[in-house]
């Protein structure tokens, strides 16, 4: 099945890979190929949300055809909660709600656990053909995506842990939900995807979907040309000047990086679980629209 | 005159923290710089790097356990027999809040707070709690008399003034009005409406029993919270103070250095400022040579080359990529002019982050001066 044909995606990541961006675009082909995509930034901050243009509130707001945005805020998503569930009882004010938030920031597992909620019930509702979540990083998104469970375990008798059994049944469908973890080609972000992969299957009911690797390289050099080039900079001709010694020098420097990146590359094919999607988008150096470069890239990934 | 170094920075202080955001290479700044101490400052007193979350193959490389606040010692190369000698340790947040509660608590009290559910979970995971955690291990270290100096490599935040601001968090939480209200004397929710709706409420969504571990919880820790907010309290002030230095850690990239003006403002707002930044994976001088980025071009348009024929078409996809490593290069150094330190240096992008003792030593006397 495509990336896209599920009714949610969450999309997580180390700070820096660029997994907004990558939100975004796969908001934005979906929403090409005619479904109605809401786009939700979920770690505090606008990201993918807030690159259309709009400044993303807690209720969606459209922002082109079959697109809309929001930004979860925790406060108004457990006024949601508490409103949704306890009716009337929940529509109360002043210092009740301000002791409502402040247990739901200490008991552990509440805040993650409606944050969750809420991006599993948009997927649910029926307005959206696809959620995409512009989620919080590695570390964070494993304790929402556990949360469901732990506050299961550590509250089963409260109306909030009633809630917990669909949204686990919601995330742990394949066919529903899918996580795409964005890393680079670098050692520490690939170390952490591999922690984060091992962690979603043991920790959490929700099902790995992908792995993009953003701003990979191609290969400065095919096999035959790469040993006649180390040949000549194994024995460089004599009497360079400094700018010619140079140059070699950072042509070594550039094939050197390369083969780190491949190494680094082979590690995540054999380390990641048998058949992983594997989604490399190259890097774009400067450019003008980089979110249209990496749709391009994206969309030839997904054979759209 | 030549311009000031961070051995300058760091030889009359006895504190220093290693503050940016995530994967910039915070702690093996903080480990080079403390090796590199290790040596400068050789016989004047044992060096001590706390390191917090430290990707795994640094740890290794160090030689640290992968739990426990268990101090271990680097092995320096060629240290003298008197020598100092340089511990680093890296924090378990959730042992370090056992170790906070044991101090501050009396035996039983403790071993109440310890048991209960609602403790362990809030532990591992309150919001700032690696940092109040990361101040009251560093309390300890410092009370011990054992360093001459300690070099705190800070949690990964969005805001590394959210390390100072811990205690404060702390207290404010934990000296909210609406706990009284909460706990009210006996553990049971005292008299009013209001308080009669919340508990009932709070009994629909969480469950009586869990709802009560909570509250258990508050009316426990409202014992200990205090002493633990004044010792440390006390550690962020030092941390503040003239005594310590403040080192920020960047990578070269025009937002991240935007983030750190930012920081930068903040700071100044409560006096303090950036010691000394590190900018670190700067592309290598090489790319930035103009005589480099000059013969690179003339391979490319195959015009005077320097090379034969053959070995110019055969180098021309390297001198590509030598190009735009030029460009990316002079990027760079524009923006190194724009930042707001007295002492910046840079170090350099490998090829293989290092994680031997050695290279890491070589960084950090690059970085010493």
């Amino acid at each position: 099945m495509s990336l896209l044909d599920r009714r949610l995606l969450i999309v997580g990541g180390k700070g820096g890979t660029g997994k907004s961006l990558v939100a975004a675009a796969l908001a934005e082909l979906a929403s090409a190929r005619g479904q109605t995509v809401l786009v939700i930034s979920a770690d505090g901050s606008p990201g993918a949300a807030g690159l259309f243009g709009v400044v993303p509130q807690h209720e969606p707001t459209e922002v082109a055809q079959n697109l809309s945005v929001l930004q979860i805020e925790s406060e108004a998503s457990l006024h949601e909660f508490v409103k949704l569930q306890l009716g009337a009882l929940g529509a109360v004010a002043g210092p009740v709600a301000r002791a409502f938030n402040f247990v739901a920031d200490a008991a552990p597992g509440v805040s993650e656990l409606l944050l969750v909620g809420k991006y599993a019930h948009e997927a649910r509702s029926g307005d959206w053909d696809l959620v995409v979540v512009d989620a919080a990083a590695s570390g964070h998104l494993l304790g929402e995506l556990a949360a469901p469970t732990n506050v299961a375990e550590i509250a089963p008798i409260g109306r909030l842990a009633r809630e917990t059994g669909w949204i686990n049944a919601l995330l742990g469908d394949p066919e529903t939900t899918g996580v795409i973890n964005v890393t680079l080609a670098e050692e520490m972000p690939v170390s952490e995807t591999l922690d984060f992969v091992g962690r979603l299957r043991d920790e959490t009911p929700a099902p790995l979907a992908a792995v993009v690797v953003n701003r990979t390289r191609p290969q400065l050099y095919a096999r035959t040309p790469r040993i006649q080039l180390e040949e000549l900079l194994e024995s460089p001709p004599s009497r360079l000047s400094i700018g010619a010694a140079g140059l070699l020098d950072g042509v070594r420097v550039g094939l050197d990086r390369a083969a780190v990146a491949s190494a680094i590359d082979a590690r995540l094919r054999t380390e990641l679980p048998a058949g992983t999607d594997i989604i490399r988008i190259p890097e774009f150096g400067i450019v003008d629209e980089l979110r249209v470069e990496l749709r391009g890239a994206l969309a030839d990934e997904l054979s759209l | 005159m030549t311009d000031p170094t961070f051995g300058d920075l760091l030889t009359g202080r006895s504190l220093a923290v290693v503050a940016g955001s995530g994967g910039v290479g915070k702690t093996t700044v903080a480990a080079a710089l403390g090796l590199a101490a290790g040596k400068a400052l050789d016989g004047e007193g044992d060096i001590l790097v706390l390191t917090i979350d430290p990707a795994r193959r640094l740890a290794t490389a160090l030689g640290l356990p992968i739990d426990g606040n268990e101090v271990v010692e680097l092995p320096l190369p060629q240290r003298s027999k008197k020598g100092s000698r340089v511990y680093a340790a890296m924090l378990d947040p959730s042992s370090a809040w056992d170790d906070m509660v044991r101090a501050e608590a009396g035996e039983e009290q403790a071993q109440r707070v310890l048991a209960n559910p609602v403790y362990r979970r809030i532990a591992d995971t309150f919001v700032h709690g690696n940092d109040y955690a990361a101040l009251g291990w560093l309390d300890g270290a410092v009370a011990s008399d054992r360093y001459r100096l300690i070099i705190v490599d800070t949690p990964p935040s969005q805001n590394a003034l959210d390390f100072f601001d811990a205690p404060q968090r702390i207290a404010e939480f934990f000296g909210s009005p609406l706990l009284g209200w909460l706990t009210g004397g006996d553990g049971t929710m005292v008299g009013g409406a209001a308080a009669r709706t919340f508990s009932s409420l709070a009994d629909r969504l969480l469950g009586a029993e869990f709802f009560a571990d909570v509250v258990e919880f508050f009316q426990l820790m409202n014992e200990v919270v205090p002493g633990m907010v004044e010792r440390t309290g006390a550690v962020a002030d030092e941390l503040a103070g003239d005594d310590s230095a403040f080192v920020a850690v960047t990578a070269p990239s025009a937002d991240v250095v935007g983030r750190l003006e930012r920081l930068a403002t903040q700071l100044a707002e409560r006096d303090l400022g950036f010691d000394g930044v590190v900018v670190n994976g700067v592309e290598p001088d090489l790319f930035a040579l103009d005589k480099v980025a000059d013969v690179a071009r003339r391979v490319i348009d195959d015009e005077s080359s320097p090379f034969s024929q053959a070995n110019t078409a055969l180098l021309a996809p390297g001198a590509e990529y030598v190009r735009e490593r030029a460009h990316v290069a002079k990027a760079q150094r524009a923006l190194l002019d724009g930042i707001p330190s007295e002492v910046v240096s840079t170090l350099p992008r490998m090829v293989n982050a290092p994680t031997s003792i050695e290279s890491l030593l070589e960084l950090g006397q690059r970085l010493w001066g």
